[in-house]
């Protein structure tokens, strides 16, 4: 009798948690990440270094001849002279925010700067430039895995990013938020 | 006369530079080589690119005046893309999906084998295809393992064999040998001439592996750090060669 009305009182407690009203969970902040929006003009860019830069967060790798690049995630790519595998260095680091995706054909590099597919000409080897820019490539938002400038680097609750016209997420800061997205 | 000799030249000439550059075994067309976790990809004159949604097709035959030609809608999900001859192969978080570009500008679908939510990089040969499920959050409910589909029928790709290891993520094919990597599980390396059968050879165990390229006798892999570099005149041995840190 005690273990059936034991197992009722739980019951009863349980069926009070979907009641909760939405609105109060929902407004119940914790530590977590905002975005900071940025003017789109400041950060759509191309900015050549001559000299290594160190990784932040390795990313994804393409290989052309003799020459290996590799992604740092959000933040461009790394040029690496293989000639000799044995002393593979990083040589040079196209600072390209938002950078995730690249390939080569030719003198010709393509790769993502945020969401649009930028063109970058290798053929001046101290002066890449963006030779054509195609805007707006990447355009879905999936919440459940939002693209590396959708989401803040670590993981935990974040503010869901809002997309506007001439602006895009340029960092993101932590602070008390919401729970509305989360990051695994 | 003169002008049918100069073709043959020309044509013999091609015939040795593409011979005797080994290591673009796989991008013979002046581009280079990805991993699997790509979302890009070239193939001739065109370049693929899958966004969350759709394929993208892209005209490159004059890089200034590169123009989007195609979009082809997809299930939500979609995370890469591999080029293999007239096909490009698609992981997506609920199945992998076989396009035809025989007609470059306007890919077709072919085949499908869905699968249980995960997230899922693939490479293929002739007959087979090689997919990864990696099944912890964000990714979905799948069993983590690599799971091998005989693609003998294009139309109806058929599971033919798995194997369960842990937090599979990126992988790449030379001939029989399947380099697997598996974040902080290592790299597993297989043989598998008999698709159906895959014989574990060698494992890696002291680094994170994301993703991994093949190019001639030289393993590219992107590890946590970096990249780190191995000789694999003996495939399925990797001798590491360096490391390019911090």
């Amino acid at each position: 009798m005690r273990m059936i009305s034991f197992f009722f009182c739980v019951f009863f407690l349980a069926s009070c948690w979907p009641k909760k009203p939405y609105l109060e969970q929902q407004y119940k902040k914790v530590l977590g990440w905002i975005p900071v929006y940025g003017a789109d003009t400041a950060y759509k860019k191309l900015t050549y270094h001559s000299s290594p830069k160190p990784m932040t967060k390795a990313g994804k790798i393409y290989v052309m001849g003799t020459t290996i690049y590799q992604n740092d995630i959000g933040k461009g790519i790394h040029v690496i002279n293989n000639s000799t595998p044995s002393s593979a260095r990083r040589t040079a680091f196209l600072e390209l925010p938002g950078n995730t995706e690249m390939a080569v054909k030719g003198n010709i590099m393509y790769a993502n700067n945020y969401n649009d597919l930028v063109l970058i000409d290798l053929n001046n080897a101290t002066k890449p430039v963006v030779i054509k820019r195609l805007v707006n490539m990447f355009a879905s938002y999936n919440a459940q895995k939002p693209y590396a400038w959708q989401a803040p680097p670590d993981s935990g609750y974040y503010e869901c990013p809002r997309f506007y016209n001439d602006s895009i997420i340029v960092k993101w800061v932590k602070d008390s938020v919401y729970q509305s997205c989360y990051k695994f | 006369m003169k002008f049918l000799f100069v073709t043959g030249m020309v044509v013999l000439l091609f015939s040795c530079t593409k011979d005797s550059d080994g290591t673009m075994n796989a991008a013979s067309n002046g581009s280079g080589k990805g991993g699997s976790l790509a979302r890009f990809t070239i193939v001739d004159n065109n370049l693929y690119l899958v966004d969350d949604a759709s394929l993208k097709v892209f005209n490159i035959s004059n890089p200034a005046n590169t123009v989007l030609r195609n979009t082809v809608a997809l299930r939500f999900g979609v995370e890469t893309i591999f080029p293999y001859k007239d096909k490009l192969f698609i992981g997506s978080r609920d199945g992998m999906y076989i396009y035809s570009i025989a007609n470059p500008e306007s890919p077709v679908l072919l085949g499908e084998a869905r699968h249980t939510r995960s997230c899922d990089p693939v490479v293929a040969n002739d007959s087979t295809a090689f997919v990864t499920l990696r099944g912890n959050q964000p990714c979905g409910p799948a069993e983590d393992g690599l799971y091998i589909y005989s693609i003998k029928n294009i139309l109806s790709p058929t599971l033919i064999n798995k194997q369960l290891i842990p937090t599979p993520n990126g992988l790449a094919l030379q001939d029989s040998i399947l380099y697997v990597c598996q974040k902080n599980n290592g790299m597993s390396i297989y043989n598998v001439s008999t698709a159906a059968a895959p014989v574990l050879r060698t494992r890696l165990t002291n680094k994170v592996f994301e993703d991994v390229i093949c190019y001639g006798d030289l393993l590219i892999c992107y590890v946590s750090t970096g990249l780190a570099l191995y000789d694999i005149n003996a495939a399925a041995n990797p001798v590491l060669i360096s490391v390019v840190n911090n």
